[in-house]
């Protein structure tokens, strides 16, 4: 170096920085809340037990962030995460809570698509018999599998090459009422990757496979754009979000 | 759920306590910038990473006590970097309980082309740090800011809080040094980065 001049940085990729905008939220969720409920001021010293407080907290029923341990992208699921998960997701299909209307058919148990962040499952199963609908379930840690399974609505047009349709947004809760929205639809031919961009300017990586995507988040905010890879590059595409549907739920 | 694209910086700062996605805004405009100051002060790039994280938990600390003086938080955001890198250590510590809840997608490399290219990326930020140690802790601190993060001399100064005539002072000073114009008594980075580990 003959100069003051700046050495070059490697550009972090949008994943990581949304990985970490996401933790970042998710912090600072937390913490206003303990602010808010202890009125404690935050000195240096504080911050620290306060943190592990809130860890403590998390075990907890009906506190906290049921979705701690939820991540931005698909991660490999853990051994037996996702076979577990489908039997737990069949066991609610097959009992439906009285009074809940007939779930699926035989047909419609044929899992489509599996989704897995962290210790959460999303399962699609029935997504290619359109005549029947699919049914949607997820588990994990704050999640009961029974409480959060509900019938499409039906299928729109296939996507063109390239692109991407969001055919549906679930609006569910967790068993300590926090939010989270499920989208799921169809991808065109030639797509290996779709990332969502949401109202609040996070990213979430959607898991693809079979024509199809799966993907869900905390909170209620719904989807504007989508980037797409294909083999010539990545293409953005503006989303029309169907309206959240949150009345749906089994129980 | 509110969009906070097209809200000033100083008003996603008094949104923030009220709206945390507000602070997501400001780690979206900004992570880059001071991901990369971290780098280049620690030449350590998964170090960096975590002390960008620890910079906005900091800065969210913070944020009732600052008054920014421009449009930009930027300048304020990386005077925030500065004490958290010169106090690595501690700041770690502080925030260690917050830094095992990020993600692993959010850590390492993630290919072997990508491993490369932070190997080299980490190479060339040693040669560098090595080539500034012989500037004192605060002639570096202007250089890292006026030079190699493209702040204004008077953004540089609020990021220090000091006078803008020290910044040009200061960076006179060290490319006087860094020209061999002026005697060079060698200071050392390396401690900072051992420290941090």
């Amino acid at each position: 170096m003959n100069d003051l001049e700046a050495p070059p940085v490697p550009n972090l990729s949008d994943l990581r920085l949304s990985t970490r905008q996401a933790h970042l939220v998710r912090e600072i969720t937390v913490h206003n809340r303990d602010w808010r409920r202890g009125g404690l001021t935050m000195g240096s010293g504080a911050f620290v037990a306060a943190i592990a407080t809130v860890a403590l907290v998390l075990a907890g029923p009906g506190t906290a962030n049921a979705f701690a341990a939820w991540t931005p992208a698909p991660t490999t699921p853990a051994p037996g995460q996702v076979s577990s998960a489908e039997a737990a997701c069949e066991r609610a299909a097959a009992q439906p809570p009285p009074g809940a209307p007939p779930r699926v058919g035989a047909g419609a148990s044929q899992v489509s698509l599996v989704d897995t962040r962290g210790p959460f499952t999303l399962v699609l199963f029935g997504a290619n018999t359109p005549t029947q609908g699919a049914l949607m379930c997820v588990s994990g840690p704050s999640i009961s599998p029974s409480s959060h399974m509900s019938q499409s609505n039906g299928s729109l047009p296939a996507p063109g090459p390239g692109q991407l349709t969001l055919d549906r947004l679930q609006g569910e809760t967790a068993d300590n009422g926090q939010p989270y929205t499920i989208a799921e639809g169809s991808i065109g031919s030639g797509v290996t990757a779709a990332t969502l961009t949401l109202t609040d300017g996070s990213k979430v990586v959607a898991t693809t496979g079979n024509g199809l995507f799966l993907a869900w988040w905390p909170g209620s905010a719904v989807v504007t754009s989508a980037t797409l890879t294909t083999s010539t590059g990545a293409t953005t595409q503006s989303i029309v979000s169907p309206t959240r549907d949150t009345g749906s739920s089994g129980n | 759920m509110p969009s906070f694209s097209e809200a000033a910086d100083p008003e996603l700062l008094t949104m923030a306590g009220g709206q945390p996605e507000a602070f997501g805004e400001l780690f979206k405009r900004h992570s880059r910038s001071v991901y990369a100051y971290c780098a280049r002060r620690t030449g350590n790039l998964d170090l960096a990473e975590d002390l960008t994280s620890v910079v906005f938990l900091e800065a969210f600390r913070r944020r009732r006590k600052v008054k920014l003086s421009n449009a930009s938080a930027l300048p304020w955001l990386l005077g925030v970097a500065n004490n958290v890198v010169r106090n690595a250590a501690r700041s770690a510590r502080r925030y260690r309980s917050a830094l095992d809840r990020i993600p692993a997608s959010a850590n390492g490399a993630s290919s072997e082309e990508d491993a490369l290219e932070r190997f080299r990326a980490q190479e060339a930020l040693g040669r560098a740090l090595e080539a500034i140690s012989t500037l004192t802790r605060a002639e570096q601190d202007v250089v890292l800011l006026v030079l190699w993060s493209d702040l204004t001399y008077a953004d540089a100064a609020t990021a220090l809080g000091i006078p803008v005539g020290t910044v040009r002072s200061r960076l006179a000073s060290a490319r006087a040094k860094f020209n061999g114009s002026a005697p060079a008594t060698k200071t050392t980075t390396t401690p900072l980065i051992e420290e941090a580990q």
